[in-house]
């Protein structure tokens, strides 16, 4: 691996490194005299019990350290504070996978000193502690040895061959089983096998980002020695894959944005605030850098006005539902007389139920008799009302109601994000054709986002809706006020249709209006469904 | 199934006729067509001397897949084989046939065999398999050998 930088001799430049990879952080920097910091570093690599007083029994996932400093940096931090409505704050970092490479480089930078081993040495041990700088302390402390012989950096029996790539003039590789194979590979094991299968077997492991070892016993390759095998710095997609591992198994602190193709990493500093959301039947969403707004908590996009009750309720309900639901409503017809599901499996459209033998036409629902033989004469469409339908099927019929609302409008969102693209493209063209700022066409990401999230929003309006109480008055309200969100939605998308990007230049104003009106309907029927689950009249069952 | 695959078992079935432990054997299956299956063999694991197992010979199917050696052969007893670490399939729960474990490449037929032939007669109780050896075996020791016993007869050398 490469390591750039210098080593770190209890200088503060490294601390301050760490740091500045955080920009909305570095300004705090300036504040606080260097001694503190130098304190706060050595209390957290050489005592690990100390730093656990920021946060106590979160400390398993602070293994790149970097938020408690920032506890430490920013007395504020550790409060957890509310903004203008009432909203808790949650402190994030966006981050994408090499950021958080340079972030353990960095941190690699600082424990060096302890271990006075290679940098390579200690990348493998990380590994093999997942990372965990403060398990692997606490064994080194305790027998150095039986470390390095775990991680496969020391073997018992001494051979100690020679490391690295070998030359010979006939070779016979006991992997493939070829012979004249003239460019080797050993470790100290002596174990020595063709740089061809070696490759082979380096390209299979590196996405598990576990350590490499010896294709023969457990001594492990460092990432040196994988460059020097594939000729590469392949050594970085070991890591990156072993990031990744690191990630998933501390979901509580970094979650990957949900969004297809989308690499960031979301860390929230503030655990303790999290736990403020669901009592106030809120979500704590977090932005990551291509604005994708999603929920840190289930990790689903925002699905705001519902909580993560509703949205997890009416995701497993969506899951369990909709394969049948799709097949039910593409196939059949409920008995009009008793309700239950009927296929038609021929071409007639004389039906008898077989439940209740009930006879009717199924282009009309109408009771056979008034047909007396000429069903071509039945015009009327659908029947406003039904008989005597079971309370299972009515409430079927409701889900279905509201689910075909949400994944319509699950559809329209995606619909205006592409639309969204292609109309930012032609203005960018414009731009740069006539010349004007970037600052000046501003508007236009902006009235997208917010179409996008008025979209959102509405779409998670149904599961709200699906779950109250429908006789409540305040129900009717968060009704009504889904109502405007859509006729402010539609507006918005109207616009957005445009054909001349000259005239939505022109339209500026307009554009600007009616996001801003988007943005309060949003607001307003968020507000709304808060309060329906507030005060439990929405209330998600099972 | 890759060329490297197909060489190292071509090696291997050669290195096994040159020489193999005692008492073993080993053989890639027949294809319907009468050809060779080299990634499929049929191999007997002689119970070591002096132990429980001592009068039988053990028949396994060991199979390898298409990205071996970078993956271990997978090792079949008859299904319901009585073994704490065996599977009610007949597959083997062994550390080397692990590929998250301790598999590495340069893992030799001959090695897989003597491992089982090991892992017979010094079953792992932390990693039990099935239920019935399992629980007699740490329960009831008398109970378990006289199984063990009586599966040898059924599998006499």
């Amino acid at each position: 691996m490469k390591v750039s930088g210098k080593l770190a001799e209890g200088s503060d430049e490294d601390d301050e490194s760490l740091i500045l990879d955080f920009e909305s952080d570095s300004d705090v920097i300036d504040d606080v005299d260097n001694e503190s910091v130098l304190l706060g570093r050595d209390n957290d690599v050489n005592d690990s019990s100390d730093s656990s007083c920021y946060e106590s029994g979160d400390l398993s996932g602070n293994y790149l350290g970097f938020d408690q400093r920032e506890k430490v940096l920013n007395p504020g931090f550790g409060d957890n504070t509310y903004d203008d409505d009432g909203v808790p704050k949650l402190n994030y970092n966006c981050l994408t996978t090499d950021q958080i490479y340079e972030l353990m480089v960095s941190r690699l930078e600082r424990i060096q000193p302890i271990f006075q081993l290679s940098y390579g040495d200690i990348i493998v041990m990380l590994q093999k502690y997942a990372w965990s700088e403060e398990r692997l302390l606490e064994d080194w402390t305790e027998d150095r040895e039986k470390v390095l012989v775990a991680c496969g950096l020391e073997i018992t029996k001494t051979v100690s061959k020679s490391r690295g790539i070998q030359n010979h003039s006939d070779f016979l590789c006991h992997i493939c089983c070829e012979s004249n194979k003239q460019k080797t590979f050993r470790l100290e094991c002596g174990h020595e096998y063709c740089v061809e299968c070696y490759e082979h077997y380096i390209k299979d492991k590196l996405p598990e980002g576990k350590i490499i070892t010896c294709m023969s016993c457990s001594l492990a390759l460092k990432n040196s020695d994988i460059d020097e095998i594939l000729g590469d710095n392949s050594s970085q997609t070991l890591m990156i894959s072993s990031i990744k591992g690191f990630i998933q198994k501390h979901s509580k602190h970094y979650k990957w944005c949900p969004f297809v193709d989308c690499n960031c990493v979301i860390q929230v500093s503030n655990l303790s605030s999290l736990s403020e959301f669901p009592r106030l039947h809120l979500s704590p969403y977090v932005v990551c850098e291509n604005q994708h707004r999603f929920c840190f908590k289930c990790g689903l996009e925002s699905h705001s006005p519902g909580d993560c009750q509703v949205a997890e309720q009416w995701v497993k309900l969506a899951q369990l539902e909709s394969e049948n639901l799709n097949w039910v409503l593409k196939n059949t017809k409920e008995c009009p007389k008793c309700g239950v599901n009927i296929e038609k499996n021929g071409g007639c459209n004389h039906m008898t139920c077989q439940s209740c033998e009930y006879q009717f036409c199924w282009i009309c629902e109408q009771c056979w008799n008034g047909h007396g033989g000429g069903f071509y004469e039945c015009t009327r469409f659908k029947k406003d009302e039904k008989l005597g339908t079971a309370e299972t099927k009515n409430s079927l019929r409701k889900y279905t109601f509201y689910y075909k609302l949400f994944s319509e409008h699950e559809n329209s969102a995606k619909l205006d994000w592409n639309l969204g693209l292609t109309v930012e493209q032609k203005v960018k063209v414009l731009q740069e054709n006539i010349g004007i700022s970037w600052i000046e066409t501003q508007f236009l990401s902006e009235s997208i986002r917010a179409l996008i999230e008025g979209r959102t929003t509405l779409k998670w309006s149904f599961p709200v809706a699906f779950y109250a109480d429908p006789s409540h008055n305040l129900t009717k309200i968060f009704v009504d006020n889904q109502a405007l969100l859509v006729s402010a939605v539609e507006d918005l998308s109207q616009l957005l249709q445009v054909k001349e990007p000259q005239n939505i230049i022109d339209r500026k104003r307009e554009f600007y209006n009616k996001a801003r009106f988007v943005e309060t309907r949003s607001k307003a029927l968020a507000g709304c469904g808060r309060d329906l689950l507030c005060k439990g009249i929405c209330v998600p069952f099972q | 199934m890759s060329s490297l695959c197909l060489q190292r078992l071509q090696e291997e079935r050669k290195k096994w006729r040159k020489d193999h432990p005692f008492g073993f054997y080993a053989k890639p299956c027949k294809k319907a067509d009468g050809s060779m299956n080299l990634q499929k063999w049929e191999a007997g694991i002689p119970g070591k001397d002096g132990t429980l197992w001592k009068d039988g010979v053990y028949p396994v199917t060991i199979e390898y897949p298409d990205d071996y050696p970078s993956k271990p052969p997978k090792v079949k007893f008859p299904a319901g084989f009585y073994h704490p670490n065996i599977y009610p399939s007949g597959t083997v729960c062994l550390s080397i046939l692990n590929e998250d474990q301790d598999w590495r490449p340069a893992i030799t037929l001959k090695q897989i065999a003597l491992g089982i032939q090991d892992l017979l007669n010094s079953p792992n109780p932390d990693s039990p398999a099935q239920e019935p050896a399992w629980r007699a075996f740490s329960k009831n020791k008398k109970e378990y050998e006289r199984i063990v016993i009586e599966q040898a007869k059924e599998y006499t050398k």
